[in-house]
């Protein structure tokens, strides 16, 4: 285990915690993301991590070693800052070797360390350009090179690709995975960005207003969501609130069951779009009958939007290769593959 | 957010200036307007000063340094603005880090009083380091029994000149302070930089163009400046008589030539440091641009120019300010840094600005409060401050509108010359206070043609109001230009066009957009203008020709009476001058609030 957090809590202002009893162990060579919305606290638990902000309760163990007590400039952290914080008044080279001078290194081996980190981020070339002559993944690669250039054992970055073009952060992410491995560190990411989350991290955090609601893998986490928010959150879902009857909800003419929960409760379910099939009227398989009202094409599926019979609309992803008719108005039949009930 | 596909083209950039603001009919009157008021305000005022020290050709600029005294003068008044410049920017930077970073009590209080200087007329801030330090104050007393002399010394000069300056360095490190971006420390921290090499490697030679900058224009008004000057020097030829106080004296013994001659080495020196300031700034706006923005697109690396940034050398200058840091640091281990902090700047400001403050009050109220009340209701006293209320209301109506409406020019319009128009707006900060008054009589006063043509045609301009007025004018006039542009530039452009397509006229979206959104900034230099007219001094000594009960106003009076020895009138009025400007703070803080507010909307 290379990061154990237990019972972190920060609060800003008393009374208001921006992370509330936080507790998880991130083992040594993983890769975590960091996922939630803007304000669910997960810059703070990073900022905590790097002792950039005292927590208001709680330890952070680093390789098993208390650092509560120590500043970041003794905690072995690297941190890649949103928007870099790059050194604008130094050069690229400078920039990375700040903190090799900063452990009274050599000239010749800040030298030497300096070329390695730029040929590991491919920047060969730049190290007398200033901050301001890069483009935003320069930069971002520079912060990189700058953040490993110590040898830290962990690596902490913030929003990483938040500034960048979503073309590039792409190709970016899939690299930063590659140094990652290569460099063999452990590194938490903070984003609020799931297809990132989900892409790069071996596992996920999923962060709800100072509460972790979730730690597993991105698998885990699509296919079986501890809490409604978590759902809602990492997919695009249909979430319809119904009271149980007889053991079962009722969307329109579909009866799903709402085991374990009692008749009279009210209760959140969620349908995953890909979970809703749809099919020629005339089957099979045959279900209930629905109208197609709008389809947008998104990449490989087109996603319909399709009306049951007493008006309850649900999002639904049909493969493209379908051969029939899914224009707006036409007769299809609808059945629900899989769905998650939660108390409303 | 929100992210630009990479398929569609980006939009193109919005057009800086709206398309509908450059209507030619409204872009020439003003010019016309803006262009006369200029002429007549600050281009040929200047330029007869320019032409009467080129009167005898070239040597025009050495005949103040031939004559002993003129070069004496003149030594003084750099060496002592340098000096003064030199300790407001020390203490003054860290003072800046103190109210920018820490948190001690009485933060907000000192940061407020902080800018009583800027409201205070000179004059009574010369009275206030007298009442202090002259030879029969206790601190006088103790001081010279051990042969340090303040009052009627070189050191009193200096002292004068931080006192009046004290919140320039200050005010322009401080936004820069709070505008640097935290991350930058912490990103020199998690590399294993300690504080202090953080400070030193990374923050310092971030802020060090705007300390720089600071420093300059502090030098620039400490040089210039006349009225506390002129009551604590004794201004004694050749030991304490600075260079403003010479050419008064050139002015008053008939001597415009050596007056102008000397006022043009002044203004040369002061045009000088704004240059240098300017120069400053631009570099390092030029060298952070883009870095805090790093959104670039693919390839899209932004063009090196060919501009080398030249590495900060450390100069032996920079070394000494290192090794106080030092020090310093190592005191702010022992009590807490933020403790250190506050500690200094109670100390500092409790010594340059608090005690000076008491001195006056203690002053005033020396006779009891019915010999405060006596002594205010002289009739000369309540003649100098209703006159200089008069001089106040016509500089506040006249900056108001010609400041919104040269500022409106300058932001909203485009044309050639439109540098020509910023730059002469500007140039009255360069002028020391009575070579603005000076400039005034070299144009409307008795000795010339337009003078003798006024004068004929009942129109008195010197040595009454509108020349009283006028004075106020030049000094105030760039205040109210330097406040209105920025907050004309930062709003309103989107919303103004967005008030073009619902079909508001031009005059309508002025009024009902563009006037509202910069009311802050707008409220804010009328508060500036009344402080700085209420108080000035060199200006109108020159032009009104400080008739008793006459053209005498206030801060005037409270020269007379100090030369007098009439220190219980002195002090009285400069009581109630003090407390205006008191007021007046109050109010720029609270508007300073707001509009800081308004911004981050």
């Amino acid at each position: 285990m290379s990061i154990e957090v237990r019972n972190l809590v920060k609060h800003y202002t008393p009374g208001v915690p921006a992370v509330r009893g936080v507790s998880f162990t991130v083992e040594t060579g993983e890769m975590v993301g960091l996922l939630g919305p803007s304000g669910s606290g997960k810059t703070t638990l990073l900022r905590m991590i790097a002792g950039l902000e005292p927590q208001t309760a709680g330890e952070i163990y680093i390789h098993g070693r208390l650092v509560d007590p120590l500043p970041p400039q003794r905690r072995g952290v690297g941190v890649v800052f949103q928007n870099y914080a790059l050194f604008p008044h130094m050069t690229v080279f400078e920039n990375i070797a700040f903190g090799l001078r900063v452990q009274r290194m050599r000239r010749a081996e800040i030298r030497e360390r300096v070329a390695e980190l730029l040929r590991l981020v491919r920047l060969s070339g730049f190290e007398d350009r200033y901050p301001s002559q890069l483009s935003g993944g320069q930069a971002q690669r520079v912060a990189l090179a700058r953040a490993l250039a110590p040898k830290p054992s962990v690596l902490l970055l913030d929003e990483p690709f938040a500034a960048i073009d979503t073309k590039v952060r792409k190709e970016l992410r899939e690299w930063v995975r590659r140094v990652h491995e290569e460099v063999g560190i452990t590194s938490i990411f903070v984003t609020h960005d799931q297809d990132e989350a989900f892409e790069v991290a071996d596992r996920v955090m999923v962060f709800h207003d100072g509460e972790l609601l979730q730690f597993g893998t991105p698998q885990q986490i699509l296919e079986s969501p501890a809490t409604p928010f978590v759902a809602t959150f990492v997919g695009d879902v249909n979430e319809i609130e119904r009271q149980v009857v007889g053991g079962a909800v009722s969307l329109g003419p579909i009866r799903l069951s709402a085991h374990p929960f009692q008749d009279g409760a009210r209760v959140r379910v969620v349908i995953r779009p890909t979970d809703v099939v749809v099919a020629p009227p005339d089957g099979p398989p045959v279900g209930p009958r629905a109208r197609i009202r709008r389809k947008i094409a998104k990449g490989p599926v087109h996603a319909v939007q399709v009306e049951l019979q007493d008006g309850l609309v649900l999002r639904a992803f049909v493969p493209r290769e379908a051969q029939w008719a899914l224009h707006p108005g036409a007769p299809v039949s609808v059945w629900i593959k899989d769905y998650q009930t939660f108390p409303a | 957010m929100s992210t630009v596909s990479v398929l569609q083209p980006a939009p193109a950039a919005p057009r800086r200036w709206a398309v509908h603001a450059s209507r030619p009919l409204t872009l020439y009157l003003g010019l016309a307007a803006v262009g006369s008021y200029l002429l007549l305000l600050v281009v040929l005022p200047v330029g007869s000063v320019i032409r009467m020290a080129l009167v005898h050709g070239w040597p025009g600029f050495w005949h103040p340094l031939t004559d002993p005294l003129g070069r004496a003068a003149l030594g003084l008044s750099v060496t002592a603005g340098l000096l003064a410049a030199g300790i407001n920017t020390a203490a003054g930077t860290a003072v800046a880090f103190a109210l920018v970073r820490g948190r001690f009590p009485g933060r907000r209080l000192l940061d407020t009083l902080l800018d009583l200087p800027l409201g205070v007329p000179t004059t009574v801030s010369g009275l206030m380091l007298l009442l202090l330090y002259s030879p029969v104050s206790p601190i006088g007393a103790w001081l010279a029994a051990r042969h340090l002399a303040v009052a009627y010394a070189p050191a009193g000069v200096v002292l004068a000149m931080a006192f009046v300056t004290l919140p320039y360095a200050v005010r322009t490190v401080q936004p820069v302070l709070a505008g640097l971006d935290r991350r930058m420390e912490e990103a020199a921290w998690t590399l294993g930089a300690s504080r202090w090499r953080t400070l030193r490697e990374v923050v310092l030679p971030m802020v060090w163009p705007g300390i720089a900058s600071g420093f300059c224009l502090t030098f620039s008004r400490a040089m210039a400046e006349f009225g506390s000057v002129v009551v604590i020097s004794g201004n004694l030829p050749g030991q304490t008589l600075v260079a403003p106080v010479y050419l008064y004296g050139l002015l008053e013994n008939d001597d415009p030539f050596g007056a102008a001659a000397m006022s043009v080495d002044l203004l040369l020196i002061a045009l000088a440091a704004h240059a240098v300031a300017a120069w400053l700034e631009h570099r390092h706006a030029a060298r952070l641009r883009g870095a805090g923005a790093v959104a670039g697109g693919p390839g899209q690396g932004a063009p090196v120019s060919p501009t080398a940034r030249a590495s900060a050398r450390p100069a032996a200058g920079r070394q000494a300010v290192l090794h106080a840091g030092r020090l310093a640091a190592a005191l702010a281990r022992r009590i807490g840094r933020w403790a250190a902090a506050g500690v200094f700047t109670w100390v500092w400001l409790g010594v340059m600005l608090l005690l000076p403050l008491a001195g006056l009050i203690s002053g005033a109220l020396q006779a009891g409060v019915a010999g405060f009340v006596q002594s205010l209701a002289q009739p000369e006293a309540v003649a100098s401050l209703r006159l200089s209320a008069v001089v106040t209301a016509w500089t506040v109506l006249f900056n108001v509108v010609f400041g919104l409406w040269t500022a409106t020019l300058l932001t909203k319009h485009r044309f050639p010359g439109r540098w020509l128009v910023s730059a002469v707006a500007d140039l009255p900060f360069a002028l020391s206070p009575v070579i603005a008054g000076l400039a005034l009589l070299l144009v409307y006063g008795p000795n010339t043609g337009l003078g003798q043509w006024l004068q004929a045609h009942g129109i008195h301009v010197v040595f009454a109001l509108p020349g009283m007025v006028m004075a106020s004018l030049l000094v105030t006039y760039p205040l109210v230009v330097r406040e209105l542009v920025p907050a004309l530039q930062l709003t309103g452009r989107a919303a103004e066009e967005a008030a073009y397509t619902l079909g508001a006229s031009r005059w309508r979206t002025f009024v009902r957009v563009t006037l509202p959104s910069i009311r802050w900034s707008l409220y804010y230099a009328v508060v500036l203008t009344v402080a700085r007219s209420l108080g000035e001094f060199g200006a109108v000594l020159v032009v009104s020709g400080n008739l008793v009960g006459v053209t005498q106003t206030a801060p005037l009076y409270v020269y007379q009476a100090t030369v007098e020895h009439n220190m219980a009138a002195a002090d009285a009025v400069s009581l109630i001058l003090a407390s205006a400007s008191f007021v007046m703070l109050l109010f720029m803080q609270f508007l300073r609030r707001k509009g800081g507010l308004a911004h981050e909307h």
